[in-house]
């Protein structure tokens, strides 16, 4: 039993829902212009509403919706892809479109069928989902549609049957949020969640990346029904090892997310590091930059830390994937070119993107300071103060080596102008322009005048006094 | 630009002929000039971010803060190598084995009270501190800061007790073990082959997470 939300944190989960219907009737009217940056706009303040409410650990209802801390991070994830989608390759109408629609659905879903708690109710989630797949599979080109909507529908039926499954057993159309669950519906929340993580992830920063927040949320709320058993082992090995097959095809985000589901359907103790995975996989589709998989670095520790707890087959076999994982995206990530990841077409400097920003800003505290993330339930104490630690020393030195007059301190940096570079001195402008370092050396344009008057055999002229 | 083909551009140009043959079978680099000035800089954002992680690792080591993961994976960013960072996670993971915790901090206290990794407990559990060292220390890149990191980092698993209690044994140990460290990872830079030192120090800290697990799995 929860009860109702406070004063400020009814105005936060307003707020959140809101702005991406605000994003909506700015599309429809065309009011606004360009109408992908009010929709990204949208997003983003969604996504702090949501990150508001997360912080807050706020849990209870308002109204017809509920906010539990799964649901909270969920939102924050569907907002953050939908801002994404729209920096992806292709933007046009369509796009746009059905971004802003599965953006409204998702959330309106997620917050619809939160439930008491952790519940989870049939109608809202599946009607949210369903708006939502058919709104970005549709803003998909062609070519890349018939997987997507492949294992868009796969996840939906199975979470249709999971339901089904649950009303059979006697536990009505929500799924609780502890207490006695059917196998058989657990799995096929599991593996309605794992459909979905792939059909988000399959395109990359595609209106159908919400997909993945909505499965991940799907999944994580259903597997640790029955942690307390070893009945879903065989689904934690076989969406493990459907991880590894993931990143050795060089799909970071799919990987991570299915690690995730797989820790979640693992022993308890896992339980934390999966929600952490979760939330690097959402960051690491939004950036889709090889540099983004770090975020997965705190779940990897979590995950370490709980299998020494816990022990067992299960949680070695699950750590054994893991490791695999990470050893294949790591080598992907610094490997020759040719074999990098097929689907991190993200943009070379994300923090400047408007659309991808806000998955940067989280994907860096949750790097940083996973400790924070009080809601997955990680105990990280140790990672934060030494990762504060780094962060500063790294900061000062970055600091120290930029400053001119501190370059002895780094003898191992070149004294001399690199190639192609050459030292300007300049007393005007800004500290930091007054001594660096300026192009040079390139040929010389052959449409400049002094490669010209040399092709036409002439002397320069001599300056004019 | 790639981190690859930036510290391709770093290399000293006598030695960049065979870099750029052997990198060239891989078909990291697409063949044409490289030293133009978007490549320098790039050059030198790569090396900041490398001196950067070098900091943050030493500052974790120096002051037992952290945790070992992180710190293999900084190894990783200080060599912009895969392979580094992999020597350096697996050998947490040999300490988180040993230890049952990956915090800097418990492995530290743990030495102040049960004495050092590298000369307490079961024999087979010092090899495996010393087989984690050893493969720290070899994969260590060139450069004084990937020294310093790698030497202080491989010294704090052998021999790091905490400084807490004021004792001046501990105090002298840890310098004593932090100077061999910092020493033997420069001296290993040098001295042994690139390729051979990956592989070897790959292998040693499988070696030690092997003897980290065994015991427990003999016993459990």
């Amino acid at each position: 039993m929860t009860g109702l939300l406070t004063g400020g944190q009814s105005a936060a989960l307003v707020v959140a829902l809101g702005a991406p219907v605000a994003g909506a009737i700015a599309v429809v009217t065309g009011r606004l212009s360009p109408v992908a940056r009010v929709v990204q706009a949208s997003a983003a303040v969604s996504a702090a509403a949501w990150v508001l409410l997360l912080c807050t650990g706020a849990r209870g209802r308002a109204a017809v919706f509920h906010v539990s801390p799964l649901v909270a991070a969920g939102g924050c994830g569907v907002a953050l892809l939908a801002a994404a989608a729209l920096d992806g390759a292709r933007r046009d109408h369509r796009a746009v479109v059905g971004t802003v629609l599965a953006l409204v659905a998702s959330s309106a879903g997620l917050a619809g069928g939160g439930g008491s708690g952790q519940v989870v109710l049939a109608g809202a989630v599946l009607a949210g989902l369903v708006v939502a797949t058919a709104a970005s599979v549709d803003a998909l080109p062609p070519p890349e549609r018939r997987a997507t909507v492949l294992f868009a529908l796969a996840g939906l039926g199975a979470a249709i049957v999971g339901f089904v499954l649950l009303r059979a057993g006697g536990d009505g159309w929500s799924l609780p949020s502890t207490g006695t669950v059917p196998r058989a519906s657990v799995v096929a929340f599991v593996l309605a969640g794992a459909a979905l993580v792939v059909a988000g992830t399959l395109t990359g920063r595609r209106p159908t990346a919400v997909l993945l927040a909505g499965g991940l949320v799907l999944g994580l709320a259903a597997g640790p029904l029955r942690a307390g058993t070893d009945d879903l082992a065989a689904v934690a090995i076989g969406l493990a090892l459907l991880a590894v097959a993931a990143a050795a095809t060089g799909r970071g985000a799919t990987a991570l997310g299915l690690l995730a589901l797989a820790g979640g359907a693992g022993p308890a103790a896992l339980v934390p590091a999966s929600r952490l995975l979760a939330a690097g996989s959402v960051v690491a589709a939004a950036v889709d930059r090889p540099a983004a998989w770090l975020t997965a670095v705190p779940g990897a520790v979590a995950l370490a830390v709980g299998v020494v707890d816990t022990g067992g087959p299960l949680a070695t076999g699950i750590a054994v994937a893991a490791s695999l994982v990470a050893a294949t995206l790591a080598v992907r990530a610094t490997g020759p070119a040719g074999k990098k990841d097929p689907v991190a077409t993200g943009p070379d400097r994300p923090w400047a993107t408007p659309g991808i920003a806000p998955a940067v800003i989280v994907g860096a505290w949750l790097t940083v300071s996973p400790g924070a993330w009080t809601w997955t339930g990680a105990s990280l104490r140790s990672y934060d103060r030494g990762m504060a630690l780094a962060v500063g020393a790294g900061l000062v030195t970055v600091a120290a080596a930029l400053a001119p007059e501190l370059r002895l301190l780094t003898r191992s940096a070149p004294q001399q102008a690199p190639r192609g570079l050459r030292r300007v001195q300049s007393p005007g402008g800004p500290p930091w322009r007054r001594s660096c370092w300026r192009g040079a050396g390139r040929p010389p344009s052959p449409w400049s005048r002094r490669t010209s008057l040399r092709r036409l055999g002439r002397r320069r002229p001599p300056p004019s006094r | 630009m790639s981190l690859r083909r930036r510290l391709l551009a770093a290399v000293p140009a006598r030695d960049r002929s065979a870099h750029r043959r052997s990198i060239d079978r891989t078909r990291a680099v697409p063949a044409g000039p490289i030293d133009d000035g978007a490549t320098a800089l790039g050059v030198e954002r790569a090396r900041l971010l490398c001196l950067a992680a070098a900091a943050g690792v030493v500052t974790m080591a120096v002051t037992s803060t952290g945790d070992l993961l992180v710190v293999g994976v900084l190894l990783g960013l200080v060599a912009a190598d895969a392979v580094v960072g992999a020597v350096g996670v697996v050998a947490g993971m040999a300490t988180l084995g040993r230890w049952s915790s990956s915090s800097l901090t418990a492995l530290a206290g743990g030495q102040a009270v049960l004495g050092a990794a590298g000369w307490t407990g079961s024999v087979v559990l010092a090899l495996s501190s010393w087989a984690a060292a050893a493969g720290v220390i070899l994969v260590s890149p060139e450069g004084r800061p990937a020294a310093l990191a790698f030497g202080l980092v491989a010294a704090g698993l052998v021999a790091g007790p905490a400084l807490g209690d004021g004792s001046g044994s501990d105090l002298v140990v840890r310098i004593v073990a932090s100077a061999i460290g910092v020493a033997g990872a420069w001296a290993a830079s040098r001295a042994v082959p690139r390729r051979l030192a990956k592989v070897g120090g790959l292998g040693l800290a499988v070696f030690a997470l092997f003897l980290a697990i065994a015991p427990a799995t003999t016993t459990g």
